[in-house]
C-alpha cells in the first residue's frame, strides 16, 4: 500500500510537474492512480482546486469566468492582467441569468462583476 | 232664772243622790271601765301590734319605694347625662367621621385624577411611540419595497436592453474598477 501523502504535498508535486512541462494528462493519470490506489478518489475535487492554488502561486492561473454574453477576445487580455497571471486559462461559461457584466473566479479569490451581483447587493441593503 | 230653779228642783231626786238622779249606776260604770280596761289591753295586745307592724312594713315598703324611686330618678338623671354626654360624643365623633370621610374622599378623587392624569399621558406617551415606531416601520417597508422595485425594474430592463456590446462596456468597465 503506498505512503499516505497530504493533499497539499501532492497537489504542489502536481503543480511542479505540469509548470516542468509535463503533460497534463500524465500528471493527471498519476495522480487518478494514486488515488484509486490509496482510496482517496473522493478527494479529487479538493485536490483540483488545491492543485490550481499551487498553480496560481506559480503564475499559471485557471480562472472560471461566467458572463451574460460570449466573452470578446480583448476581455481575456484584460483578465490577465487583472489577475497578475503569467499564464492564464480560462474556462468560461456562459449564464443569461447574470444580466450582464463579468464574474471572475481564481484560487482564494473572487471578482463578481456582474449586474445580477449588483442587484443583489441592492436587494441586500433592505432595512 | 225661775225655769232653771224649777228644773234643778224637779232633777233633784228624793234621796239626795246626784248620781241616781243623773240616773248612773256606779256597779255598772265600774264593769264598763273594767271591760273598756281589759278590750283596751286585748286590743293593745293582740291587735295593734300586728296593725302597727303591718303600717310600719308598709311604711319600710314606702320609704323603700321612695328611696328607690329617688335613686331610680337619680340613676334616670345619671343615665340622661350620661346618654347627654356620649351623644355629644357621638355627635363629635360623627363629625369627626364626616369630616374625615370628606377629606379622604378629596383626596381619593384627587389621587383617581392624578392616576387617570398619569395613565393617559402614558397611553398618548405609548401612542406617540407607537406612532413613531409604525412610521419607521412603514418608511423601512417602503424603503424596502423601493428597493425590490427598483431592483425588479432594473432587471426587467436590463434583460432586454443590455447587448453584447453594452455588455462589453460593462465588463471593461467592472474589470478596470477591479484593477
Amino acid at each position: 500500500m503506498a505512503v499516505r501523502l497530504s493533499r497539499r504535498k501532492m497537489a504542489a508535486y502536481v503543480a511542479d510537474k505540469l509548470v516542468a512541462g509535463t503533460p497534463v494528462s500524465e500528471a493527471l493519470r498519476e495522480v487518478a492512480a494514486y488515488l484509486q490506489d490509496s482510496g482517496r478518489t473522493r478527494e479529487q475535487q479538493l485536490l483540483v482546486r488545491d492543485i490550481e492554488a499551487e498553480m496560481a502561486d506559480r503564475g499559471v492561473v485557471v480562472a472560471d469566468v461566467a458572463s451574460a454574453h460570449p466573452l470578446d477576445a480583448s476581455i481575456t487580455d484584460q483578465i490577465k492582467a487583472m489577475t497578475g497571471a503569467k499564464s492564464l486559462q480560462l474556462r468560461q461559461s456562459v449564464d443569461e441569468s447574470l444580466l450582464g457584466g463579468i464574474r471572475v473566479d481564481i484560487p482564494g479569490k473572487r471578482f463578481d462583476g456582474t449586474i445580477r451581483h449588483k442587484l443583489n447587493a441592492l436587494r441586500a441593503k433592505q432595512l | 232664772m225661775n225655769l232653771l230653779t224649777q228644773f234643778a228642783q224637779a232633777a233633784e231626786p228624793a234621796s239626795g243622790d246626784v248620781f241616781a238622779a243623773l240616773g248612773i249606776d256606779w256597779m255598772m260604770l265600774i264593769f264598763q271601765t273594767i271591760a273598756f280596761v281589759i278590750l283596751v289591753w286585748l286590743l293593745g295586745k293582740f291587735v295593734y301590734p300586728i296593725l302597727m307592724k303591718t303600717v310600719d312594713a308598709r311604711q319600710a315598703e314606702i320609704e323603700a319605694g321612695s328611696k328607690a324611686a329617688a335613686e331610680a330618678e337619680k340613676q334616670a338623671t345619671e343615665a340622661k347625662q350620661a346618654v347627654d354626654k356620649l351623644m355629644q360624643q357621638a355627635r363629635r365623633d360623627a363629625t369627626d367621621i364626616v369630616t374625615t370621610a370628606k377629606e379622604e374622599a378629596s383626596a381619593a378623587i384627587e389621587a383617581a385624577e392624578a392616576k387617570s392624569k398619569t395613565r393617559a399621558e402614558r397611553i398618548v406617551a405609548d401612542a406617540h411611540v407607537q406612532i413613531e415606531k409604525d412610521i419607521v416601520a412603514a418608511k423601512k417597508a417602503l424603503h424596502n419595497e423601493t428597493l425590490e422595485l427598483v431592483a425588479l425594474a432594473t432587471e426587467k430592463v436590463v434583460g432586454k436592453t443590455v447587448t453584447a456590446k453594452v455588455d462589453d462596456a460593462v465588463i471593461a468597465a467592472a474589470v478596470k474598477g477591479a484593477k
